[in-house]
């Protein structure tokens, strides 16, 4: 797991929406398949703020952020898949 | 586009199948689509009656009409379902050049027709694969899924003119009530995966919230910062939040069915 720029030291990317919208749209995920895993490690963002993030409209102070990116390599490391592609089990 | 109107190419169906096709019944296709979706099949099974009942409604005696069934699976076109191997050829040939008949009908969400592979213009290199084989024409129909997927029905037939007014016609029958179940099928699948999502994460946040109401007590911090710490524990030995979460719980309660989440 790297990602998440949680220590101070790091240096802070420019733009963390951007990071995060980036492996959102490579992973092919769909945005409620994303929050719910967000909301169940303890994200407390809705669905609609989640998206406005993503998409650069509006921003999550730096706990929910490190929280999409933990959701994001999270769900990358399962190798989950995106939206509509049939019937499968999802732990 | 005016590529895809195949109207001036029609041809004129033998004689007698104009009142076979004007006759042909769908009650038993519907039921039998309504059957798969009462018996949760999973959508490939689904396809694939779909193309097998599709290509057997068509067929007549002299005109054998084959039935293959191509999604858009990551962004990539896929082969998923066939009424038999000459079908399923020419979809996995057509997918590998990336252009044709078919794939054109998905992107434009038109019906493409081709009344004569050897005559045929448009996607040259796909044409000529198929007129190696004993494809005579093709007809393909863009299923309208609202948004849930991208599926087309190509349909081969072993003759030139094999498609004409009257059975393109049933094939834009079959090929509507097909979609409104596969739609159907789909908005079932996703309500499914989203609950299980939902499920896993309510378990997975009362985890994750009482390891942080225990960081919060033993550091005397704040919210914000016992996140912080499960997360940067998270990332820094490579294992899930919520593994992390379940290791600080079972430390405090000894709680043995944490630690075994936690070795899983």
């Amino acid at each position: 797991m790297t990602g998440a720029p949680l220590d101070p030291a790091d240096p802070e990317p420019e733009q963390p929406h951007k990071f995060a919208a980036d492996r959102f749209k490579n992973a092919g995920l769909s945005l409620s398949g994303l929050w719910a895993y967000y909301y169940g490690i303890g994200g407390t963002a809705d669905e609609f703020d989640l998206d406005g993030y993503l998409n650069g409209l509006t921003t999550l102070d730096q706990t929910q952020m490190a929280l999409v990116d933990t959701a994001l390599e999270e769900l990358h490391d399962e190798g989950r898949g995106g939206p509509a592609s049939g019937r499968r089990g999802s732990t | 586009m005016t590529d895809t109107q195949p109207s001036q190419h029609i041809g004129s169906p033998p004689n007698g199948l104009r009142q076979y096709y004007e006759g042909v019944d769908l009650t038993d296709f519907v039921v039998h689509l309504q059957d798969l979706l009462v018996e949760n099949a999973d959508i490939r099974e689904f396809l694939q009656d779909l193309a097998d009942m599709t290509a057997m409604k068509l067929t007549t005696e002299g005109n054998t009409i084959a039935c293959g069934v191509t999604v858009i699976r990551q962004k990539q076109p896929v082969a998923v379902a066939d009424s038999d191997a000459f079908a399923r050829t020419l979809d996995k040939v057509q997918n590998s050049f990336g252009d044709g008949p078919c794939l054109t009908a998905l992107r434009t969400s038109l019906v493409v027709h081709v009344p004569d592979v050897v005559n045929e213009r448009r996607w040259p290199r796909y044409m000529q694969a198929a007129a190696a084989t004993r494809v005579g024409s093709i007809l393909a129909l863009p299923m309208r899924l609202g948004g849930t997927g991208d599926a087309v029905v190509n349909l081969y037939s072993t003759r030139p003119n094999g498609f004409f007014q009257e059975n393109i016609a049933v094939a834009e029958r079959l090929t509507a009530t097909g979609s409104k179940a596969l739609h159907l099928a789909l908005k079932i699948a996703q309500l499914q995966d989203a609950r299980q999502h939902l499920t896993a994460a309510l378990e997975s946040r009362a985890t994750i919230n009482t390891a942080v109401g225990i960081i919060m007590a033993q550091n005397r911090c704040s919210q914000d910062t016992a996140f912080q710490v499960l997360v940067k524990a998270s990332n820094h030995r490579n294992v899930k939040l919520r593994a992390v979460a379940a290791a600080v719980i079972a430390g405090v309660s000894g709680d043995q069915e944490f630690r075994t989440a936690f070795e899983d």
